[in-house]
């Protein structure tokens, strides 16, 4: 009788509170489909971001989650700017940058506990409040002048390499 | 039955870097210039996540992570199920453990690294070393923009320790010992039943004397008769357990390493049976030696008591298969006049040789075949016909060894059967 036992009543492991590494590649997809709600895709750009997402559940070592991002940006460039949907952008790409490297080094099989995405969850949200809070005051100033701003592109670029270089710049403690 | 706790401190583990940094510096980079052309700092904006991440995930924690992984198990519900721990202390994020269960079954489990937890349940399927749990681990920082090289690995091995079997009975050996056991010898002494009536002689008790008989008996005014009885003594038992082969019920998984698939192996009974026979031995106070016939075996020395008992135990708990060339084998020294109990398959001829040269120096031999009932489904014909000529050898084996007054027996699955076979030969005179 007990050669008839399978393989899960022989061996069983317990990591308290933890979810499946696939549910962490699930979130791909369901970003994906986030991304299709804010811009209208055309039918092939729509199969392509499909394709991406399901390429980046199955074969994450492919970096189709990065793929993914690509096509909401170019879909964000043929779109007018708008700043719910620059928001939502903003959270969409960082997301999908995230679930896409934890995709890479944690396997589909593998018990995550929960305790374990708390650092990405506090970085994740660190990170999306400073830049969340910088779109609002583009967009407010904006606002401000009853118009788009081109000459934001090159002020903010030049803002973003002075912030890399002051955050690089600064003692790890 | 037990296994030490094992403590696996890694060497400093060295941190990579992994290409998603790049992806992200690249990304944002790309972003900004695309936002530029397009003078669209909506898009530039885009990069600004990018950079945050790029910049906290720039340097691992440090540059050298420590982890230290600690194993261990104790016993779960019912005998057969053993529960394990792996405990995880790292100055890093996220440990992330690669476990082997059972020695093939390989999960991974991602932890946190301060004291991160993982517990382990196995129901075990045969006695002796098991591997319980093998563990490597890895480290992970920053969303996995760091992983550190795998550590060493460590294993938590398991020695069940086998079941035993009630046996009312056991064969006798030639030559009874010392005067702690409970067999009745030739000698006169303590214990005993009556054993004859004999003059007084210096040295004697005074209320030996039986006055009865001298009055019937006595020729002289001086002579005395003493009841004598007989001394109480101890046998001594040698059993030898051949650990060469490990060969399984299911015949189809002889020479593979298919322990779920086995059925209960010759070694498992082989154990079974030298636990029942040592219990039932040193119950009844007689001496009990273990040997593997190894050149690099164990081996218990002669006794006995309870804590000699456990002594054996958990030496047959740590038996496992080995591969040894037959000639490789020694020869254990036994006490003159014992029984000894061969446990093997007989399938390599030195446990049978042994057997024959221990017979005739004058011991009580018995072979016990701890080959299981063969389970021969499954298998091609071809197969089951070389299974046949073994088994045929095999019985040609046990014909010599009978021939040569070497008691044989089958443990086999039904213990009824057995018992009953232990029977015969105890009564058989010797």
């Amino acid at each position: 009788m007990k050669r008839l036992l399978s393989r899960n009543r022989l061996h069983r492991l317990n990591a308290g509170a933890a979810i499946p590494g696939a549910v962490l590649r699930a979130g791909v997809p369901i970003i994906a489909i986030l991304a299709m709600f804010v811009y209208g895709f055309s039918d092939f750009a729509l199969g392509l971001l499909l394709l991406a997402a399901t390429a980046a559940v199955i074969v994450p070592r492919t970096m189709a989650a990065w793929v993914v991002a690509v096509l909401v940006v170019l879909a964000m460039l043929f779109s007018e700017p708008d700043f719910a949907r620059t928001s939502m952008t903003v959270l969409i790409v960082h997301s999908l940058h995230v679930l896409g490297a934890l995709s890479l080094v944690i396997p589909a099989g593998s018990m995550v506990q929960m305790r374990v995405l708390l650092p990405s969850l506090w970085r994740f949200l660190g990170v999306q409040a400073a830049s969340q809070a910088l779109v609002f005051a583009a967009a407010s100033l904006s606002a401000g002048v009853g118009g788009t701003l081109p000459w934001l592109a090159p002020v903010g670029t030049l803002g973003l390499l002075a912030l890399t270089v002051f955050l690089v710049r600064q003692p790890r403690g | 039955m037990s296994a030490s706790p094992l403590s696996v401190e890694t060497a400093p583990l060295r941190w990579r870097g992994t290409v998603v940094r790049a992806v992200a510096a690249a990304g944002a980079l790309a972003l900004a210039a695309v936002g530029l052309l397009f003078s669209r700092p909506d898009v530039v904006a885009l990069a600004l996540p990018l950079v945050l991440w790029t910049v906290l995930a720039a340097r691992p924690p440090r540059d050298e992570a420590e982890l230290q992984v600690q194993m261990g198990a104790g016993v779960g519900e019912g005998d057969d199920e053993v529960r394990g721990w792996v405990e995880v202390v790292s100055d890093a994020e996220v440990v992330q453990l690669s476990i082997v269960q059972g020695g093939r079954h390989r999960r991974t489990a991602d932890v946190s690294g301060s004291a991160g937890t993982v517990r382990t349940s196995s129901r075990l399927l045969h006695s002796g070393p098991n591997s319980l749990i093998q563990v490597q681990a890895r480290l992970l920082a920053n969303d996995g923009a760091w992983v550190s090289e795998v550590s060493e690995g460590g294993e938590l091995v398991w020695n069940a320790a086998p079941l035993a079997r009630a046996l009312p009975v056991l064969p006798l050996a030639p030559r009874l010992r010392g005067l702690h056991g409970s067999h009745e010898g030739d000698r006169a002494g303590l214990g005993g039943d009556f054993r004859d009536l004999h003059p007084f002689a210096p040295g004697d008790e005074l209320r030996r004397v039986d006055w009865r008989a001298t009055a019937r008996l006595a020729r002289r005014a001086d002579e005395l008769f003493i009841r004598r009885t007989t001394a109480l003594s101890d046998a001594s038992v040698v059993i030898m357990v051949d650990t060469a082969d490990d060969l399984g019920q299911a015949v189809a998984t002889w020479g593979a390493d298919e322990p779920e698939r086995s059925g209960p192996t010759s070694l498992d009974m082989a154990r079974e049976a030298a636990r029942s026979l040592a219990a039932a031995a040193i119950a009844v106070g007689d001496r009990v030696a273990l040997h593997e016939l190894h050149p690099a075996g164990r081996s218990v020395r002669s006794a006995g008591g309870s804590r000699h008992l456990s002594r054996i135990l958990a030496t047959l708990a740590a038996l496992g298969p080995r591969d040894v060339e037959p000639e490789l084998r020694r020869t254990p020294v036994v006490p003159v006049g014992s029984i000894i109990y061969i446990l093997s398959t007989f399938f390599v001829g030195s446990a049978a040789n042994l057997a024959l040269s221990w017979r005739a120096a004058g011991n009580r031999v018995v072979a016990v075949d701890t080959l299981p009932d063969p389970d021969d489904s499954d298998i091609s014909p071809q197969r089951r016909t070389a299974m046949r000529i073994l088994l045929a050898e095999r019985h040609d084996v046990f014909r010599d060894l009978r021939q040569a007054g070497v008691e044989v027996f089958s443990w086999g699955a039904d213990p009824a059967a057995a018992a009953i076979a232990l029977n015969v030969i105890a009564r058989a005179r010797r």
